[in-house]
């Protein structure tokens, strides 16, 4: 959608956005340097680093996980991803604080280069309770690298959306492997059941909020669409969908917008050329039918982005029957025109 | 194991350094190549996706000679 590449897309929320999270992380580095000073009086300088940022990283990685279910759930909370990008670059910058000087101060000591010594350094490999545990924080923390060096939308772009959405999925990997390296590492001499606790309950959180979002979507796509005539679809009442707003619906595996807007009805394909944002869930504005994730336009009666961006929507047939609106699921190619449905007045 | 070790770091090491040699001309002539949008684009931004440049240069490389 860019005509031209911006450094950092910066906006007034985005600011603000960015603003309440940094000042969360020193909050959160604040109160736990007092916890950790408090109760382990002998603690030196580098340890207090290395785990006060560890503890930031992996509190901001569940943040980031869990934003997309809640999102599913309750769309107030989509002002919570609307910057999860930014997100996603300061949970690195802290973790590689945490991963660099946990490098500093155990791998620069021999005379073995320091990255080789977070493989050597110890090769119980098969033990559980001295396992290596650095090297699978090691390996995280090159996913973490790799999504935060891609994260600018010139990436999206020249990566092709499928191979950056594939580098971005592995999030889920790196979560395991940080799952492992604190139960692993750290968590063998807590004995304080707290810290086990506070792992689980976030390890049942996120796969919870998955699963739930996951069967109500797949729920969604086997709804039975009982009326259909000549290849249309009924999907539901003109008053349900409010006027200038969209419904999604899946219909024979197909993911539909369709949109109401000054006395029309037109259907899009649901899924954002941008990051693959639900569509239905925008907004007509300014005549055109704006994603909610981060505003990609495009035209309800051709799906294209209005000039001089050129990304195209498949679009798809739509009808008006005895106060009903009915679609076709067979699609259109991309960018193809299709005028749209009057409703007729009563 | 510390030697297949060492032997993996080298590769990466190498592949790196020819990240950075890379990244020189494509800067000065492969990036409005391969994304003309990046035309008039600033400094900052060109640092912001240098080190992606470094990491994925064998994708870029192709991309740029296929244009
Ligand atoms: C080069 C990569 C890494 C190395 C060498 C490393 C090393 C370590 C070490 C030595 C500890 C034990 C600290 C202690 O208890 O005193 C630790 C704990 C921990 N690490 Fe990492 N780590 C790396 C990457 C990561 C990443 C990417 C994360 C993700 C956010 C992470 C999250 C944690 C957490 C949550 C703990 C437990 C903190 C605590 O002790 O209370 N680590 N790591
Ligand atoms: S997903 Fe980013 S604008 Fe639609």
């Amino acid at each position: 959608m860019s005509v031209n590449y911006s450094p950092v897309l910066w906006n007034k929320q985005k600011k603000l956005y960015d603003l309440i999270l940094w000042i969360g992380i020193l909050f959160m580095a604040v109160t736990f340097i007092i916890f950790q000073v408090l109760f382990h009086k002998d603690i030196t300088l580098q340890t207090l680093i290395i785990r006060t940022t560890a503890i930031i990283a992996f509190f901001l990685l569940h943040i980031i996980l869990i934003i997309g279910p809640l999102c599913r759930i309750d769309k107030r909370f989509l002002p919570l991803l609307y910057n999860r990008r930014h997100l996603g670059v300061s949970m690195f910058l802290v973790a590689l604080i945490h991963g660099g000087m946990a490098i500093v101060q155990f791998h620069t000591l021999g005379d073995t280069n320091p990255i080789a010594s977070i493989f050597t350094a110890n090769s119980n490999y098969l033990a559980i309770s001295d396992f290596p545990f650095q090297v699978l924080g090691f390996l995280a923390l090159i996913i973490l690298f790799l999504m935060a060096i891609t994260s600018h939308d010139f990436w999206l772009k020249n990566l092709s959306p499928a191979i950056w959405k594939g580098l971005h999925m592995c999030v889920y990997l790196a979560y395991t492997l940080i799952v492992i390296h604190v139960a692993t590492g750290a968590l063998q001499y807590e004995d304080n059941p707290i810290y086990w606790t506070l792992l689980v309950l976030g390890v049942i959180t996120i796969t919870g909020l998955h699963l739930y979002t996951g069967i109500i979507e797949t729920r969604k796509l086997s709804l039975p669409h009982t009326l259909e005539k000549e290849g249309y679809y009924k999907v539901c009442s003109l008053e349900e969908i409010d006027d200038q707003c969209g419904k999604s619906v899946f219909i024979n595996g197909e993911n539909i917008a369709i949109f109401k807007y000054d006395g029309n009805v037109s259907a899009v394909h649901n899924v954002c050329k941008h990051q693959m944002g639900p569509i239905g869930e925008g907004k007509i504005i300014d005549g055109c039918i704006t994603c909610p994730w981060h505003g990609y336009q495009y035209l309800p009666d051709n799906g294209q982005s209005p000039p001089p961006f050129n990304e195209k929507l498949k679009t798809y047939r739509t009808s008006v029957l005895d106060g009903s609106i009915w679609v076709h699921p067979l699609p259109l190619e991309e960018g193809s025109f299709i005028e749209p449905t009057k409703i007729p007045q009563s | 194991m510390k030697e297949i070790i060492m032997i993996v770091l080298l590769i990466v090491e190498i592949y790196i350094m020819i990240g950075v040699v890379f990244s020189i001309p494509f800067h000065w002539k492969g990036l409005a190549i391969v994304d003309k949008d990046t035309v008039g684009s600033t400094l900052l931004f060109k640092i912001l996706i240098t080190p992606g440049i470094i990491i994925f240069w064998p994708h870029l490389l192709y991309k740029w000679k296929k244009k």
